[in-house]
């Protein structure tokens, strides 16, 4: 049988958990000041702005198309490149800027001016303007203009040319467009592609052409819809805090045990938003889904622990109360590192293997079961200890 | 525990995976991919409703006066001040009846006086939220038509909220991927009219040219436009490809405006151009007769939200079929002015407080990397828990793979949203999940350390660790709520997931997983050691 330990009997509380209290409370004041001083590197759900993301047929020189963008009167541009550099791909993100709430939209059309600017950079190829851009036109405007320009009656057309259905055609050009990652760089690709047919490979060749950009993605979050965030954020953590604290209180019958797990939540909550701003990963709205799950999942170690010390109080009425909190640690201990384990493996193939959208939430996820395995012993059981010590059994036993 | 126990229980377990695997087939139409997974454009606007309440002064003031001028009440001056509407001049000794009438006739109006001569008229509350609601009414009406004839498969055009102050809509759009493109044709207002050129003193309609400012077009005038008349830009492109605007000098009144427009398609000129022919009502049809039969030679301007499009000549007479042509369409922008053209005119502007757009490619991009993921970790999860605990980490796969199952099979009859984060839920459920059993294992083979036989110590195994698993899981849940309750988009899928996850996970790993075990107790009733 394999074991992470055969009958394991270490001293966590007496001495130890003076020093390890000690620590916690210095990480903690650490993370807040990281927080303080260095702050988040907020993402656009919280900072507004607008942010486009975009894949380069050619490797883009960042320099010449800040300029471009600059020119545009965008403002202050950050460019930043993302994923591999074979990917050619750009985060475009314009703080936002001066525009008033109610001229004509909070700034919704900064992405226009971004994707505006970038086509103008290629309109200086001859003959490129004001045909049909295949590499970021959409389904609907494809089968649109492939309608408007197919010859009208199709028994006009010899009949083993293939009936050239326009929702088809577009339906098999945008899908092969995206098994491409959303860029075509010859236009023979598309007239090879299955249910292209002869007349639309003939349209496409004459009235469209390869745009040198594809487009990934927009984010644009305005002032108003970014302060509703952030308040829906406070509001979120600060209710599923006093449901646990509720909670425990209530299973426990104790306040001091609920006050235990909740400062070792604050504890493991602090820590994961310190590493969030010491490691300057982006802090979006999923990062708040990562740090809600932080608060379930230390707090789910922490009952798992309180449990088996409520259950052993029970059992031996007349030990000494360190002595059984520690002993419920060490029996507990084989299970706490089992499931931390494998939460951990879960969430670092996200990490690893996620991409980059997912890759700060795991991060954040990651520091925070580290966090919540440790704090479950040396701070919420340390606590408790601490406060049978000092107030007197009446506020510890349960 | 008797046989026939366990045959229904394992009956109750069969039945839960064919419900499961009936609500998921097939799986492609079953589980509702999120925009963040299949693409597509997710949009929140807000209805200006401030510029409808507007609109309804103006009209209000109109009418107003010309109920006051039946009477003889006319005032001198009428000024819109902030939300309110004052009437000044008025006749001092007539002021109480004027009082009386606005009472009387314009209900929605509270009026008081405001210094000799002069009434202030402010909408009531309830009036004026009923402007608003019905602004956005309006304005949610006017975009679904348009996006319906855009084509979009499963569009979500919803206002948010409840209530007539709800002022926002969100707007999705699978599939789609060319933002301007839809925030052009949803966000314009689409608001046509017609109105006569005003030509200035001493030059021909022929021989006139619009000027490139409108200090010129004052000094045409000799210094002011006439009080019935305005300028309006056209934006015009010339042969060297530079763009300019010219002003033109309307009449501030349109005789003929989109409202009176029956249809409107997308056609083509005289020269192959694109263009839009229009229809109007029969009523609007006579107007428009007589409007083109008595000014024949003079321009006729077309205006779309305040800006010329074209000024062509009247040449003969028109009755309800017409064209527009001459403002540079192409065959798209044609399509779209027409299709706006039907839906009618938004009654107010719209303001984007949020945008998102997905290319289908990016999308596809992270369904990739989010599948990839948690498969790699679920499998390391689960050779981990075949080595450790070796025949009973068979239980544990069977359970984990029952677990994901019945999380896939709610979603789908909940019609809930699979997005990226939502993946990262079920990964994490799948680490979380073997928690349940970790807690269960260990007991038993405490028991079993403590000498029990091996049905003792399941049994008991299962029973202490059972308040323990509820307790743990039920935190996290609370957790996951409230992520739900606060949740939008993505990070609500998260939170679905999670859920979902962690209400299966008491199932499969308390009664599942206990089934398991005595179904081997039965086929093995002496069993003496346990693989665990």
């Amino acid at each position: 049988m394999l074991q992470v330990f055969h009958n394991a009997n270490f001293k966590f509380m007496w001495a130890s958990k003076w020093y390890f209290l000690a620590l916690s409370g210095v990480a903690l004041l650490a993370a807040f000041g990281i927080i303080i001083i260095k702050g988040f590197n907020y993402g656009i759900d919280f900072a507004g702005g607008t942010a486009v993301q975009v894949r380069f047929s050619q490797p883009p020189r960042l320099d010449a198309l800040r300029v471009v963008l600059e020119g545009a009167g965008l403002g202050d541009v950050t460019l930043q490149s993302i994923g591999e550099a074979a990917d050619n791909e750009v985060l475009i993100r314009v703080e936002r800027t001066g525009m008033s709430e109610g001229a004509g939209g909070e700034g919704g059309d900064v992405s226009q001016k971004v994707l505006g600017a970038l086509r103008g950079m290629q309109d200086g190829e001859a003959g490129v303007r004001d045909r049909l851009d295949l590499n970021t036109v959409s389904e609907p405007a494809l089968r649109e203009f492939l309608a408007g320009h197919l010859p009208a009656s199709p028994d006009l057309a010899p009949p083993d040319a293939g009936t050239a259905d326009p929702g088809l055609a577009a339906e098999s050009i945008i899908r092969a467009r995206n098994d491409r990652n959303g860029l075509f760089t010859d236009i023979g690709q598309v007239a090879g592609i299955p249910g292209v047919t002869g007349p639309v490979a003939a349209i496409l060749r004459e009235r469209a052409t390869l745009g040198g950009f594809s487009l990934r993605g927009i984010d644009f979050v305005g002032p108003t819809a970014g302060k509703e965030l952030m308040r829906n954020t406070g509001w979120a953590i600060l209710g599923s805090v006093l449901g646990i604290l509720v909670y425990v209180w209530f299973r426990f019958h104790r306040i001091a045990w609920g006050l235990a797990s909740i400062i070792a939540l604050v504890h493991d909550v602090t820590i994961a938003a310190g590493a969030m701003a010491l490691t300057g990963k982006e802090f979006s709205l999923p990062i708040v889904a990562a740090l809600l799950t932080i608060l379930g999942y230390s707090i789910n170690d922490t009952i798992v622990l309180f449990d088996r010390i409520r259950e052993n109080l029970r059992l031996y009425r007349d030990v000494d109360f360190e002595k059984v909190v520690n002993a419920s640690v060490n029996q507990t201990l084989s299970r706490t590192i089992l499931t931390s384990f494998t939460v951990f493996v879960a969430v670092f193939a996200l990490f690893l293997y996620g991409g980059d959208k997912l890759n700060p939430m795991s991060f954040c996820l990651l520091v925070g079961l580290v966090s919540g395995t440790y704090s479950t012993i040396y701070i919420a059981a340390a606590l408790l200890v601490v406060t049978h010590q000092v107030l007197g059994p009446r506020y510890a036993k349960a | 525990m008797s046989f026939a126990d366990v045959r229904v229980r394992l009956a109750i377990i069969a039945g839960v995976m064919a419900l499961c695997f009936y609500l998921l087939y097939p799986l492609r139409e079953t589980i509702n991919l999120g925009l963040d997974l299949k693409g597509g454009i997710h949009m929140l606007m807000r209805v200006k409703t401030n510029d409808a309440v507007k609109a309804e002064l103006d009209l209000s003031a109109e009418r107003i006066r010309a109920a006051l001028g039946e009477k003889g009440l006319a005032p001198s001056r009428i000024d819109l001040d902030g939300r309110a509407l004052v009437f000044a001049g008025l006749d001092e000794a007539k002021t109480d009846d004027a009082h009386t009438l606005l009472r009387d006739q314009f209900p929605q109006f509270a009026v008081e006086s405001s210094g000799t001569g002069a009434l202030r008229l402010t909408l009531r509350p309830p009036d004026e939220s009923g402007i608003r609601d019905a602004a956005v009414r309006q304005a949610l009406e006017t975009i679904r038509t348009r996006i319906d004839k855009f084509g979009v498969a499963e569009p979500t055009i919803q206002r948010k909220g409840v209530g007539p102050d709800a002022d926002q809509i969100v707007v999705q759009l699978p599939g789609v991927e060319d933002p301007e493109r839809v925030k052009d044709l949803i966000g314009s207002p689409a608001f046509l009219e017609w109105k006569l050129v005003k030509i200035p003193p001493g030059v021909t309609t022929e021989q006139f040219r619009p000027p490139d400012n409108p200090q010129a077009l004052d000094a045409a005038f000799g210094g002011a436009l006439p009080a019935d008349a305005e300028a309006l830009p056209q934006e015009v492109q010339g042969d060297d490809g530079r763009r300019f605007t010219l002003y033109w000098p309307v009449t501030r009144s349109s005789p003929i405006t989109g409202n009176d427009l029956k249809n409107a398609r997308r056609d083509q000129d005289r020269f192959g151009g694109a263009a839009v022919n229009f229809l109007l009502t029969a009523d609007a049809g006579q107007r428009f007769q007589e409007l083109t039969r008595l000014n024949q030679g003079q321009l006729l301007a077309i205006v779309l939200d305040r800006k010329i499009i074209s000024a062509p000549r009247i040449n003969a007479v028109i009755a309800e079929r017409g064209i527009i042509e001459g403002g540079n369409f192409t065959v798209e922008s044609a399509e779209d002015l027409a299709l706006k053209l039907r839906s009618g005119a938004l009654p107010a502007g719209l303001d984007i407080l949020e945008e998102r757009t997905v290319g289908a490619s990016l999308g596809a991009d992270s369904i990739r990397h989010g599948i990839t993921a948690s498969i790699i970790g679920s499998v390391v999860v689960v050779l981990f828990m075949l080595i450790y605990y070796r025949g009973a980490g068979i239980n544990t796969t069977v359970v984990l793979a029952i677990n994901i199952l019945i999380l896939l099979g709610a979603m789908a009859s909940l019609h809930s949203t699979l997005t990226l984060p939502g993946i990262a839920g079920i990964a994490l459920t799948v680490g979380m999940a073997v928690d349940a059993n970790v807690l269960v294992f260990e007991r038993i083979r405490e028991e079993l350390r403590h000498g029990r036989t091996v049905k003792a110590a399941i049994s008991s195994g299962f029973e202490k660790a059972l308040t323990t698993i509820i307790d743990s899981n039920l935190t996290t849940l609370i957790a996951a709520l409230a992520l739900l309750g606060f949740g939008t988009g993505p990070v609500k899928g998260f939170a679905v997931t999670l859920s979902i996850g962690i209400v299966a996970n008491l199932f499969t790993a308390v009664f599942m997983s206990r089934t398991l075990f005595d179904v081997l107790l039965n086929l093995r009733p002496r069993l003496e050691k346990l693989s665990i």
